[in-house]
């Protein structure tokens, strides 16, 4: 019984998957492609924020970029800071070095008051998480106490993003505008340097890849994951049970939005940049596209989709005109994606294993269940045992 | 006072000119088409294909583009839209993705660079107008609107098909039995706004830079009309065009044109929560 | 809050205090009044069936009660405290407990995470942050699925089930909150005549536990399940009483012979 567990645990697929994202280094020596396969996991972090927001508590949020630009430009700013070109502008304080091109000459140089707080590495970070974090709760505040839902989530996320990138851009003095925050120091932590190229910070992101996706499984068999569950079935008839569904709702949000924010800051740590074009609506609109190819409900989807999709595209990005066929063809899958399989890829790939096995499926159903549910959480329209309660 | 109010009544038909299509599917069939948008680029692409290799006059394209847009609206609500009607936030993915599908076939054909639309000559001056001068093309772009609204508004209360229409969106299980075709008429439907969608492109590359890319902006302005104007009706439609554009040509006046469009969108996101029916919508049940 | 809500559930009300206390309730949709000055008192313990024709309000009501509609006038008081205004997940914290017309379970979940759902021993997402199926709660599910006659379903999707068994499968859940009042409307609506028996079994049962308000048609499982019908009629209370002293009031013969007679039994 014991050793069947045991068993059962190595074979499923969050096991296989974490496994395989830690010895991928073994394989892979060619710095470029660490660098690479840190990226993606990065994109795959983003894609696990989604997967609790909108596969585990219904809530399509299309500003997803939103949260992840603020935690990578909150990472960003500690260390642009901390980087050697603004440590020798001739200032007793750090001085990014776009401010000093900015000031006309005689002004005094000085430090912008929202920059002040972030000369500590340790403030950036925190930053990083709580600022997404809490800039969603207000949002989820504001818009579930309101009676919010639906559809509309969707248009106002969209619309925050869409906000925050003009204001972004806009604010250049602060913000260096279009061209972001660049020359940054490498991420220096208690001793250990994050090179961008090097094992420890893909072994950095990896970790914290794999404990989120265990973490977000454990979430998902909580109380609170089934009430996420409940909620997306029927909101309305939750409340009758005494549960304040905004509150659930305000906390699957933000919780997803710090994840995001952890993503950012991962992405400064790989890839050592923020601009504009991390907090966009194309990042947006493709962390969806990656949750729903890969399966909106399947955490393991959602992971495997952002992989998929993004090493995909580097694959094709060799030539120029290759990548724009790509994003005709991701375009096709995604629509067809959405229209035909609204579980993605992991709910076909659930409902095939359990095609394959039927003789198998009648001795030992359970366990065959419990797998197929770790893979995905069914849907009603493609489930075939809709069928049967006319019978 | 008299320039920022035109300024403002331009930017409003501009506004009025873009969402009308979204507003006229969103309205009466609940549908949230993300490829709005890029089917309002398609329209102005099909002014630069048309002017280019078959030298139609720049007014002429109106129509060209309303067909072609119109068929391809046709053909996206028999091949997909029509699946999910009972998937909400489905169709306003698939719609998306349709508009990333009509982004990228673009900017294969016609490359990622900017495109030269040209407008025939007496639209190019100025006209005066109670004694203040404004261009002729924004004279033009605010008559299209009115006419393209007038034509909207006498297809919904005149036609055959505008009263089968407002029949299936008051509820479509009951027009069905009594013999309406719910799939043709919510088809023809879809065309009719993609069609408008594609004569306001028309009308937008003769003052905008046309690009693969344009109709991203598009989209979310014309959903902001729809949602601020209150979402079944056509008056409220055109109200808050009004007002969008004032307080957008004052915002930009005050400001600067970036944080204009930032302020439009925070009143957007206060109106959905707290009028969630739109300001102007007629107090129905 | 919540303690407060437990604590209140385990004294045991003074026997004239009146459970829930509705005086001169009121609504209107855009100028039509669907309930007009509605009176209506239930004690401790009470199974009180209200009937009327279609519009008489009966639905309406229940949603005053439980929360869903905002009434424009009048009081509901619930063991004493004033739950007029108050959102639904309080007023079911305060201990009422609501079975839809229309069944509403959650049909992509099992019969038994249904239960969890409904089984809510603290409303706080921290509090729920661990796992389900604790020993305590798998036992009294079981007691009350046993009760609603489900015990072989458990691990089935509530898609699955026939019409009667989601409407045992709600009522079971209402249970599993423990309230103190029971909305049940309609609960035997598209039952077969056997169902409909024993879904009044299982309200028999449950007489004295709880306090129950059934809206109803079916005049058979009237009978079988109280002696205390308030009429409704046009958002008012047309008569109140025994089933003999309502089906000879000559009022409620005349409004519902005119409307059609439901009281058909």
């Amino acid at each position: 019984m014991n050793l069947l567990r045991i068993r059962r645990f190595m074979l499923s697929p969050y096991t296989l998957l974490s496994a395989a994202i830690l010895i991928v280094p073994l394989f892979v020596v060619d710095p470029f492609w660490i660098n690479r396969l840190g990226l993606y996991l990065v994109f795959s972090i983003l894609a696990l924020s989604m997967a609790l927001c909108w596969g585990q508590a219904g809530i399509l949020s299309l500003g997803h970029g939103a949260f992840f630009g603020l935690g990578a430009y909150c990472m960003a700013m500690s260390l642009k800071l901390l980087s050697p070109d603004s440590l020798n502008q001739g200032t007793p304080f750090p001085l990014p070095d776009f401010i000093t091109w900015n000031t006309p000459p005689g002004e005094a140089l000085k430090l912008p008051w929202l920059w002040v707080p972030f000369q500590n590495l340790g403030f950036g970070m925190a930053a990083a998480l709580l600022v997404p974090a809490l800039f969603a709760a207000v949002v989820g505040w504001f818009v579930f106490y309101g009676g919010v839902s639906g559809v509309f989530i969707s248009i106002i996320t969209l619309a925050l993003v869409v906000i925050l990138n003009l204001v972004v851009i806009d604010q250049q003095p602060i913000t260096n505008g279009f061209n972001g925050l660049n020359n940054l120091a490498p991420f220096d932590l208690a001793g250990v340097v994050f090179d961008p190229y090097g094992l420890p910070a893909y072994y950095l992101i990896a970790g914290i890849c794999v404990l989120l996706l265990l973490g977000l499984r454990w979430l998902g068999s909580t109380r609170a994951g089934l009430l996420f569950r409940a909620v997306q079935a029927d909101e309305q008839r939750v409340q009758y049970f005494g549960y304040d569904v905004a509150v659930y709702k305000i906390f699957a949000f933000s919780l997803s939005a710090l994840i995001a924010g952890l993503a950012g800051l991962l992405f400064v740590v790989n890839s050592q940049y923020a601009s504009p074009t991390i907090m966009d609506v194309s990042i947006s609109i493709a962390v969806v596209v990656w949750t729903a190819v890969g399966g909106r409900q399947s955490l393991i989807g959602a992971v495997l989709g952002a992989l998929a999709i993004n090493g995909a595209q580097n694959a094709l990005s060799e030539s120029g005109s290759l990548v724009h066929v790509w994003q005709l063809i991701i375009g096709i899958v995604f629509v067809l994606v959405v229209v035909f399989l609204p579980r993605g890829l992991a709910g076909l790939g659930a409902d095939l294993w359990q095609h394959l096995r039927p003789q198998a499926k009648a001795v030992e159903a359970p366990a065959l269940v419990a797998e197929a549910e770790l893979l995905s959480v069914p849907v009603p329209q493609n489930s075939h045992q809709s069928g049967q309660r006319q019978s | 006072m008299l320039g920022s109010l035109l300024s403002g009544l331009s930017i409003g038909s501009v506004l009025l000119l873009v969402a009308l299509g979204l507003m006229v599917i969103y309205g009466t069939m609940g549908v949230i088409n993300m490829a709005h948008g890029d089917l309002v680029m398609l329209g102005a692409y099909v002014t630069v294909f048309s002017q280019r290799l078959l030298h139609v006059p720049f007014l002429l394209c109106l129509p060209l583009a309303f067909v072609f847009t119109g068929s391809l609206g046709w053909l996206i609500e028999r091949l997909i839209v029509r699946r999910l009607y009972s998937r909400l936030l489905d169709t306003l993915l698939a719609t998306w993705g349709i508009g990333i599908i009509l982004q990228q076939v673009i900017r294969l054909t016609f490359g990622p660079e900017l495109q030269n639309v040209s407008v025939p000559v007496f639209l190019t001056g100025e006209t005066r107008v109670g004694g203040i001068g404004m261009p002729s093309y924004r004279l033009a772009v605010f008559l299209v609107s009115v006419a393209l609204l007038l034509g909207v508004v006498a297809i919904l209360h005149r036609t055959d098909l505008g009263m089968r229409l407002r029949a299936v969106s008051q509820n479509p299980q009951i027009s069905a039995c009594h013999g309406i075709d719910v799939n043709q008429v919510r088809a023809w439907t879809f065309a009719l706004g993609a069609g408008l969608a594609g004569a306001a492109g028309v009308m937008v590359s003769g003052f905008n830079a046309v690009r693969p890319t344009m109709g991203s902006s598009y989209v979310v302005d014309s959903f902001i009309v729809v949602v601020v104007g209150g979402v079944s009706s056509l008056a409220g439609t055109v109200a808050s065009a009004a007002l969008l554009g004032g307080v957008n040509s004052v915002m930009a006046w005050l400001t600067n044109d970036v944080l204009a469009k930032a302020v439009l969108l925070l009143l957007a996101i206060a109106v959905i929560r707290f009028f969630p029916k739109g300001l102007f919508s007629a107090q129905a049940r | 809050m919540v303690q407060r809500a437990i604590a209140s559930r385990l004294v045991p009300s003074s026997p004239q205090q009146a459970l829930l206390d509705v005086r001169g309730l009121e609504v209107s949709f855009s100028g039509l009044k669907v309930v007009d000055g509605l009176d209506l008192t239930l004690m401790p313990g009470e199974v009180r069936v209200l009937i009327g024709a279609n519009g008489a309000g009966k639905t309406t009501t229940m949603d005053l009660i439980s929360g869903k509609t905002k009434p424009t006038g009048g009081t509901i008081l619930f063991k004493g405290r004033n739950i007029t205004h108050l959102p639904p997940h309080e007023i079911a914290r305060a201990g009422i407990g609501r079975k839809f017309q229309i069944p509403s379970v959650f049909k992509d979940l099992t019969v038994t995470e249904n239960m969890q759902v409904a089984l809510c021993c603290s409303p706080s997402v921290f509090a729920n942050l661990r796992q389900c199926l604790q020993r305590k709660d798998q036992e009294r599910i079981s007691t009350i699925l046993h009760q609603v006659g489900l015990s072989h379903l458990s691990r089935e999707p509530a898609c699955n089930l026939s019409h009667g068994q989601t409407q045992w499968l709600e009522i079971g859940m209402v249970l599993a909150q423990s309230p103190d009042l029971v909305l049940l409307d309609e609960p035997t609506a598209g039952m077969t005549v056997q169902e409909t028996r024993k879904t009044a079994e299982i309200i028999n049962a449950l007489r004295g536990k709880h306090t129950i308000l059934v809206v109803e048609h079916d005049m058979t499982f009237v009978r079988d399940i109280c002696h205390i019908i308030t009429v409704m009629h046009q958002g008012r209370k047309l008569a109140e009483g025994t089933i003999e002293a309502i089906e000879s009031n000559p009022e409620v013969l005349e409004v519902y012979l005119g409307s059609g007679g439901v009281i058909h039994a």
